[in-house]
């Protein structure tokens, strides 16, 4: 939580569902634990780390920061896994709670945290959050500040494919998005690429106005520390504007 | 000619950025030294069984438009956390027409 990552894993080992548990820390990053094998397991990765089921991984599968206005716009039957545990009620009282909220609460580590943490990654400041994309061995990270001088829009190559990384207002999060578009420009909140498509409420909409199937590439909307640990000496988009240099 | 710089945003920027990465931590870089491993959870992962309707908790206030959540697309259906109730629980889990989940946040 500290770090900001969330991720989709299928709990599932040789066709057996197993049922995890927040148990330890590594990195800054808790690990799981399952309780069938006694098993602990990187949650960014999905891979056993420990124990009889070291090096079996999980599936994984993104899961996306965003807002329930967006959601309603996007899916208005959407259903909610809603928690009764009365800490989890406390932390979401007064409406739920932005993720600016959450993210403002949190201004370093916890005391116990850096003594798992491996030698960190000086490039950029340990809580900044951006957006990390990987393939293969292949991993990046898209810090906030940079995309936001490049008014909330990165075209990039990623391992031969064309990702457009930008700022969701209806969302409040960075996402990433494989497209065959080479430019966009906002219009209000509304995003609209060189192809014809646009992005509206977090949705893709094609020129036609047909809503589009997405292509996203795994990603997380994460701190730092977070993505350099698990992902060590990941590329970093840092190019400025050119009217900026 | 000057050009905005949304759209220069769509220049190859690819030679610029280093080319050797080493991929994941694995299983074989995981130093146990540094590990803290608890004898039990710290935090109660969340195992629902049952879902509630977004727009419901809408109408009824417990959430607004502005709240953070979690969601994950399985099919047609589109599965909502809140992203302040993650921060405690950690670890959610469960079952959507017939298929496993699980959220770590």
């Amino acid at each position: 939580m500290i770090c900001n990552t969330g991720i989709g894993l299928i709990p599932s080992v040789d066709g057996t569902v197993h049922t995890f548990t927040e148990q330890g820390l590594y990195d800054g990053l808790f690990l799981m634990y399952d309780i069938e094998s006694g098993s602990h397991w990187n949650h960014m990765t999905g891979e056993a780390v420990r124990g009889p089921l070291r090096g079996a991984t999980l599936p994984i599968e993104n899961v996306f920061h965003t807002s329930v206005g967006q959601v309603l716009h996007e899916s208005p039957d959407a259903q909610v896994a809603w928690s009764e545990h009365p800490a989890a009620l406390q932390r979401s009282g007064d409406g739920g709670g932005t993720l600016r909220r959450l993210l403002g609460r949190i201004t370093g580590v916890p005391d116990m945290f850096p003594a798992t943490m491996g030698e960190e990654d000086s490039r950029r400041d340990r809580m900044e959050m951006g957006i990390g994309i990987w393939k293969g061995d292949l991993a990046r990270y898209y810090p906030v500040p940079v995309v936001r001088e490049w008014d909330n829009i990165v075209f990039d190559d990623f391992g031969g494919e064309n990702v457009l990384v930008y700022y969701d207002p209806s969302a409040f999060a960075l996402m990433a998005e494989l497209t065959d578009a080479s430019g966009a420009s906002w219009n209000g909140s509304i995003l609209l690429l060189s192809n014809g498509d646009r992005i509206e409420d977090g949705i893709l909409y094609g020129p036609g106005g047909e809503r589009k199937e997405r292509n996203r590439p795994l990603q997380v909307f994460t701190r730092w520390y977070g993505f350099s640990l698990t992902f060590p000496e990941p590329e970093i988009f840092d190019r400025r504007p050119i009217s900026d240099q | 000619m000057t050009l905005p710089c949304r759209w220069l945003a769509a220049v190859p920027l690819l030679a610029a950025l280093p080319l050797t990465t080493v991929g994941a931590q694995t299983a074989e870089d995981f130093d146990e030294s540094r590990a803290y491993l608890g004898e039990s959870p710290m935090f109660d992962a969340f195992y629902p069984d049952e879902y509630e309707s977004l727009a419901t908790l809408r109408r009824e206030g417990r959430v607004n438009d502005d709240t953070a959540l979690l969601v994950l697309n399985r099919g047609e259906t589109t599965l909502a956390l809140l992203t302040m109730q993650m921060s405690y629980h950690h670890i959610a889990q469960g079952e959507l027409a017939g298929e496993p989940w699980m959220v770590s946040f």
